[in-house]
């Protein structure tokens, strides 16, 4: 998770950036895809893969997401080592890897408003998609608002909002009310503020089939080198075994 | 010629409600501006969601009598047609912004009329000028002001470029300079030909009203109880606010903050945005880290509580009674009893507090609070904001009532008129600091002499 | 026009609900390393979400918008796609069980099991496709798909309790008037 709390880890500098989303969102499934192949193969696709990751500044991300499922990682290669061999234990942790790091090149480098309007040329509802811009944009608001209902309801003296703050392995009668007592107020807010935003939506004629969005993603000359780039290094990767 | 929007006896009925809203009678045009006042639950915003087509499209219910745009019956003609001609800017801007920049706010509404790019692009440029939004064009709509940001709803709904616009008490989240901007636009867009339909109780506004087609919803002002007794006096007693100083991350909320306030009064806090009015009350009601000290002569620190600016944070139990009494060990019921009348809450004791009014939800708050054994003194943040002219009065004669049982009230409040017409001092923040402590000099409305009455302390 | 299945409103309270999952999956750990303890209140959200809309879809779109969101700010350590898939089968699974007998407190405690073991079993899926040995699977996932099932029971069980909850405090009237 990025320091200081909820909130996209982007990228500001990478080439990516200027690259259409639904470009990056074929490549992270072509990636994806490429999981199943065997190890030559792989080893060379992988390479590509982290050399597009490491030119396009995104080594940071792809090392920290690695770390995170280290644990993983580790055992399953002692475990396939032991019991099968080592070029068994290279293949399952290169593919391990490739799935945790492929859909980086899409969230490291994509605001949420510019998959929305991906997703919206991508044939998804506009509604879904602007429920999910939303969404995001409700993450910053919804930290503040959890800490002022723990505020307000400690005011009350609730008995048990203590053991919310230092959680502990049981469960007593206490918790349950004072988790009703967060958990009520939070999810009344969350349907006032979307029906306020439904309101103000339909008041700007929000549900109109006349809608045309103002911004157009169109597929530029690095998208299309991106695209056959993929194509000639899977369909090579896949012929080389 | 018929007019564009017409209201005629339309009356609406809330699911699960006994008796209807309305009915109202209305007719606007163009270039008109029409004020619709009236006392607080006549049915303000219910009209305004009337005439908009909000209501029946978004709400359940009956609704009778008809509302007509253009002759057409509203209920008939879809919302996102009916939009592009009657415009709807509300009362919370922060609750109706949709975007991440405070361009895509404006061509949010754009989009949805089917323009081409060339004219989205034309009349983006030409709003944003209007209202004085160029600078801001990247910024994200949640940094921006309460009155920027109300600007920029405006502007979105303008762009569309609709014949008539409701406003739904569109001022009353705003500070007085902040209203007086918003107002102005208003009155350059009826100038320019819109029609406006005002729902607005801000009286300092009345320049806005000159020419105005006034409506009053309803005739008789609600009759005016006397307060219930107040049990025990609370004895006089001071705080001392000593060297108070706040530091919030990298920043300084409040520095060298020393005040000496007495049980009895009622304080103003006020000043801008961000100037520490939060904080300071945070601070005296104990919820806030801060340096120096907060005692009341003996060292100790008096028992003062915080009525939040939101109630629906705390809100949690099915009826106001159960939510009243909540968390208390022991019921007393007799503070219980005085508690409620005194904040106009008997009527509604088995309501689940969801479902009352924004009004009577800050008394809940309010009532909450009395209910704490052993409070002194009680901190208020905003608590007449987004209010009409009944719960503000009514609001005002509560502080007074408990400032003359004893109470310590301190008030944070952007409502100049309110505080000048009930507060007894203003201390005015500037960045963190006391820039003024000074008595108010408005001679305050009488309370009218009650029995004595004991809310046990 | 006709109306749509989900009205703006009910989208748009289900994908705030999705940012409660997404926020109680980051910051309400309880201090266990037990395998599937978030589906405390990960299910209890799905279900409370499938009550407050009740149609069928409601979690699933919940499990689909939050594992957007999810994958995003870089929650779940086998990347976006493990992320976004174990997240919309959640979804998924929880609203089929609700969709196949009446809303209660069984119903509810059962689809909180189905979800919390679906998430399982998208990642066992996974693990299957990368060529993990069966063997290894069946050795290291018994202990957590029984975790996953008992915190699912109890994440739906809680998910019931604040239906009810919400139902007390006049919730479902609010809603009534709103379409």
């Amino acid at each position: 998770m990025p320091p200081g709390g909820l909130g996209q880890s982007i990228a500001p500098d990478s080439f990516l950036r200027r690259v259409d989303p639904r470009t990056k969102i074929a490549l992270s499934l072509a990636a994806s895809a490429a999981v199943g192949i065997p190890l030559r193969p792989l080893a060379f696709f992988g390479a590509c893969f982290v050399g597009l990751l490491a030119g396009a500044g995104l080594a940071r991300q792809a090392a920290a997401q690695l770390w995170r499922a280290r644990l993983w990682f580790a055992v399953l290669f002692l475990l396939d080592w032991t019991f099968v061999g080592v070029d068994f234990a290279v293949l399952i942790t290169l593919r391990l890897a490739l799935l945790a790091a492929a859909f980086i090149l899409v969230f490291a480098t994509t605001t949420p408003d510019e998959l929305r309007v991906a997703g919206e040329r991508l044939g998804l509802p506009p509604r879904l998609a602007f429920a999910f811009a939303t969404a995001f944009r409700s993450l910053a608001l919804l930290e503040r608002e959890w800490q002022g209902i723990l505020e307000a309801q400690k005011a009350r003296d609730i008995v048990g909002m203590q053991s919310l703050e230092k959680p502990h392995w049981w469960l007593r009668r206490d918790d349950f009310t004072s988790a009703a007592a967060l958990v009520v107020p939070a999810i009344v807010l969350a349907a006032q503020r979307a029906w306020s935003i439904s309101e103000a939506a339909a008041a700007r004629g929000f549900e109109s089939p006349l809608r045309r969005s103002y911004r157009t993603l169109r597929l530029g000359a690095l998208d299309h080198v991106l695209l056959v780039a993929t194509v000639v290094v899977l369909g090579g990767s896949i012929l080389l075994r | 010629m018929r007019p564009l929007l017409e209201a005629d006896q339309a009356a609406f009925c809330y699911p699960g409600r006994d008796s209807a809203v309305g009915p109202f009678s209305l007719s606007a045009d163009s270039g008109e501006l029409h004020h619709v006042n009236g006392p607080s639950g006549c049915g303000k915003s219910t009209l305004a969601r009337m005439l908009t087509g909000l209501i029946p499209h978004l709400y359940r219910g009956a609704l009778t009598g008809e509302v007509r745009v253009d002759g057409q019956r509203a209920a008939d003609i879809p919302l996102w047609q009916l939009s592009a001609r009657v415009g709807f800017v509300g009362q919370n801007p922060a609750a109706q912004l949709l975007a991440t920049t405070v361009r895509d706010e404006v061509l949010f509404g754009l989009e949805n009329l089917g323009l081409s790019n060339v004219e989205m692009r034309r009349r983006l440029d030409t709003t944003l000028a209007t209202f004085g939004l160029r600078e801001l064009e990247n910024r994200d709509p949640r940094t921006l002001s309460g009155g920027e940001q109300q600007k920029l709803v405006l502007a979105a709904i303008t762009a569309r470029r609709p014949q008539v616009i409701v406003f739904d008490e569109v001022l009353s989240m705003l500070d007085a300079a902040s209203a007086r901007a918003v107002a102005q636009h208003v009155e350059r867009l009826r100038r320019d030909g819109t029609g406006v339909v005002a729902f607005e109780h801000r009286p300092a506004l009345k320049t806005w009203y000159q020419d105005a087609h006034c409506h009053t919803l309803a005739n008789v002002p609600p009759a005016e109880s006397p307060l219930p007794d107040l049990p025990q006096q609370i004895a006089p007693f001071q705080v001392r606010v000593a060297g108070v100083e706040v530091t919030l991350g990298s920043q300084r909320a409040l520095e060298d903050i020393d005040l000496s306030l007495k049980g009895g009064q009622v304080i103003a806090l006020v000043g801008a945005n961000g100037a520490g009015k939060t904080t300071l009350l945070r601070a005296l009601a104990g919820l806030q880290r801060h340096s120096g000290h907060i005692h009341d002569g003996t060292g100790a620190r008096p028992r003062l509580g915080l009525c939040f600016q939101n109630p629906d944070q705390q809100i949690f139990n099915p009826s106001v009674r159960q939510e009243i009494l909540f968390g208390n060990a022991r019921i007393d019921a007799a503070r219980y009893r005085c508690v409620v009348e005194l904040l106009g809450l008997v009527p509604y004791e088995n309501t689940p507090p969801l479902l009352l009014s924004e009004g009577e939800k800050k008394r809940l708050g309010l009532a909450i609070l009395l209910m704490r054994p052993g409070l002194r003194g009680l901190c208020l943040d905003e608590p007449t904001l987004g209010q009409d002219g009944d719960h503000r009065r009514r609001i005002g004669r509560i502080v007074r009532h408990l400032a003359g049982a004893g109470y310590l009230c301190v008030v944070a409040t952007h409502d100049l008129e309110w505080a000048a017409e009930w507060c007894d001092e203003f201390v005015v923040l500037h960045a963190g600091k006391i820039a003024e402590h000074q008595q108010s000099t408005t001679l305050h409305r009488p309370v009218a002499k009650e029995p004595e009455c004991h809310l046990a302390v | 026009m006709g109306r749509s299945y989900f009205s703006t409103f009910e989208l748009l309270l289900l994908a705030l609900l999705a940012t409660l999952v997404v926020a109680g999956n980051v910051a309400l750990r309880l201090p266990l390393k037990v395998p599937g303890h978030s589906g405390l209140v990960w299910m209890a959200l799905l279900v409370v979400a499938r009550g407050v809309v009740p149609k069928l879809g409601a979690a699933a779109t919940v499990g689909l918008l939050s594992g957007l969101l999810a994958a995003f700010v870089g929650v779940g350590d086998k990347g976006g796609l493990d992320t976004l898939v174990s997240y919309t089968a959640a979804g998924a699974a929880v609203d089929l069980v609700a969709a196949c007998a009446p809303a209660n407190v069984l119903t509810s405690a059962l689809a909180g099991l189905a979800g919390n073991s679906a998430k399982l079993g998208v990642k066992v899926l996974l693990e299957l496709w990368i060529g993990i040995p069966t063997g290894f699977l069946v050795l290291g996932r018994t202990f957590p798909a029984l975790t996953h099932a008992v915190f699912g029971l109890a994440g739906g069980y809680l998910g019931y309790l604040v239906l009810e909850a919400l139902r007390r405090a006049g919730f479902f009237v609010y809603l009534a008037g709103r379409r």
